[in-house]
């Protein structure tokens, strides 16, 4: 099916690189912290991208995902799945208490104002230490099983992660591609007209800000149990910020441009590495050229420039 | 006509923004299937009065009922969902998506899939967006832009974009349509077909207000005008009535 065959080739590459370098640090490892990123610019896009809204505080849900599994299976014994599911339910509730409130607001201020909220769990995270051990963070969160096969080797990981990047992508087209997703893409081109067209707006924008934050939170919590470590660093500000620019980088509105800007911020600090202290300033210099001549992200733009030579 | 062909009646709707009165005690009925005008010089209330009808700005005093309820309360979305379309003066396209996607759009109150069951793509969803493109397509066909569906809607001209605005009401299934300045920036060919879609809708059972300043449009077209002035309304009539009233004249031309 012509619909997706970007995700049957981002799915049989995912599976070839896997087989054919099992112990390749830059597949199993970086690959899986690829796939990460993956999925959480894709539920980020879900938002940004199809609704036009913005979030500078996604990094908040990923840190109650994050702890929630963290805390629930270290401190309680709970099963991983359970302490998932709390961490799940701990978001939707925050997410959809904010959601109406925040979402009246537009443009500038709405970033403020879940910029406020990712500063505020933040703090919460690195100030409660009873509850998440400061700034230290929280260790020895137990290996994760799947069907009693415990994920306990970065190609199981890598693996297990492509499955569920699949099936964000898949989700995120889906989406795309149907009656919410153009209701969303409307809200994004004319609030008004959308609203005139009898689209409720305020229930939309709603509904895809606590989707895009449940995504999210899973994703805080399946990043808990892979690193076995989680500290409020992995959720501070700039880690919202990171996840903005993966979006916008690759192409707002698109899925595969999330893909794409997700993999550029994963892969570029790697090779960048080889510069040594030159690596910031060549990694800036990178992300700015990217912005100025590719202003509709990295995918959209080179999609653009096919279908014009077609 | 009796109390059943008036599809909307608007009761002595008045609204200010701030001190400047925008519309004063406004009366006036529309028929079922009219095509019916208002007209006025710049400022008169023309487009206010069309963002209260839709629910865009709430009236300070005053009712208006569609098929008998009142919906001056609802909000947009709700007014919209009953059968109420409109335009707008100033483009309001989705530029962010294809034709045919802009006039998809416009079929979500025909529809009712959720965002769970669109996650999943269940069959239901399928055989959604396959009526939906339909439909979509035959309100391109009824527009003229049918062979646009896949193109961009920034690629298109302004002429263009008049039309696909009304095609993406069109696919709403609406039973009244607001059309707010549909000629304006047109050049006389795009006129002249602008109104022969406009017949064309009323002729599909639709009922149509128009807010127009090209007069000739206006006075060929339609069944009855209203003239508002400053807020007001002059008077209400067929096209050869409002011309030869004085008072439009005057509010209208300026008096000699």
């Amino acid at each position: 099916m012509k619909r997706l065959i970007g995700l049957y080739i981002f799915g049989l590459t995912g599976i070839a690189l896997g087989a054919l370098f099992p112990d390749n640090y830059y597949v199993s490892v970086v690959g899986s912290t690829a796939f990460f990123h993956i999925i959480l610019a894709i539920a980020l896009n879900l938002f940004m991208g199809y609704a036009g809204q913005i979030s500078l505080g996604h990094a908040a849900f990923f840190g109650i995902g994050a702890y929630s599994s963290a805390f629930f299976t270290t401190n309680y014994g709970l099963n991983p799945y359970i302490a998932l599911i709390i961490g799940l339910c701990i978001t939707f509730f925050l997410a959809s208490c904010l959601a109406r409130p925040i979402l009246s607001l537009k443009g500038h201020y709405l970033a403020m104002a879940t910029l406020g909220l990712g500063i505020i769990v933040h703090i919460f995270l690195v100030q409660e230490e009873g509850i998440t051990g400061g700034p230290d963070g929280m260790s020895n969160i137990p290996v994760l099983s799947i069907l009693g096969f415990p994920l306990d080797s970065d190609i199981k990981w890598y693996f297990f992660l492509l499955a569920i990047t699949c099936g964000a992508i898949l989700i995120s087209l889906n989406i795309g591609a149907s009656r919410m997703g153009r209701a969303l893409k409307a809200i994004h081109g004319s609030e008004i007209a959308a609203e005139c067209l009898g689209i409720d707006t305020a229930t939309v924008k709603a509904q895809i800000f606590v989707l895009s934050a449940l995504i999210t939170s899973f994703v805080g919590s399946l990043f808990a149990h892979q690193q076995a470590f989680i500290s409020p660093d992995s959720c501070s500000f700039f880690f919202s910020i990171e996840l903005v620019t993966m979006v916008v980088l690759g192409g707002l509105g698109s899925t595969f441009g999330a893909v794409f800007g997700a993999l550029i911020l994963t892969l570029l600090p790697e090779v960048l590495v080889h510069f040594e202290e030159l690596e910031v300033i060549i990694y800036g210099a990178i992300l700015m050229a990217i912005m100025i001549f590719l202003p509709k992200g990295v995918f959209v733009s080179l999609c653009e420039a096919v279908n014009r030579r077609l | 006509m009796n109390n059943m062909g008036h599809i909307l009646r608007v009761k002595e709707i008045s609204k200010s923004f701030g001190g400047v009165k925008a519309l004063l005690y406004i009366s006036f009925d529309v028929n079922e299937g009219e095509i019916f005008s208002i007209i006025g010089p710049n400022g008169a209330g023309k487009t206010t009065l069309f963002n209260i009808l839709t629910g865009v700005f709430r009236p300070d005093a005053g009712a208006i009922l569609f098929k008998g309820k009142e919906i001056n309360k609802l909000s947009t979305h709700k007014i919209a969902s009953l059968g109420v379309q409109r335009t707008f003066q100033n483009l309001q396209v989705f530029m962010n998506m294809s034709v045919v996607e802009n006039v998809m759009a416009g079929c979500h109150i025909r529809t009712s899939s959720n965002m769970l069951s669109a996650c999943l793509r269940l069959p239901r969803v399928r055989k959604e967006e396959h009526s939906v493109r339909q439909w979509a397509m035959d309100a391109l066909k009824i527009v003229g832009l049918k062979d646009y569906a896949d193109k961009d809607a920034s690629s298109l001209s302004y002429g263009m974009l008049k039309r696909l605005e009304i095609a993406r009401s069109l696919s709403a299934n609406p039973e009244i349509l607001l059309l707010d300045e549909p000629a304006a920036g047109l050049n006389d060919t795009e006129t002249l077909s602008m109104r022969s879609l406009i017949e064309e809708i009323a002729s599909m059972g639709i009922t149509v207000v128009l807010v127009e300043h090209n007069m000739e449009l206006v006075m060929e077209c339609s069944h009855r005008v209203m003239v508002l002035n400053y807020g007001e309304s002059l008077t209400i009539g067929s096209p050869q009535e409002v011309q030869k009233d004085p008072q439009v004249i005057s509010a209208y031309l300026g008096s000699e």
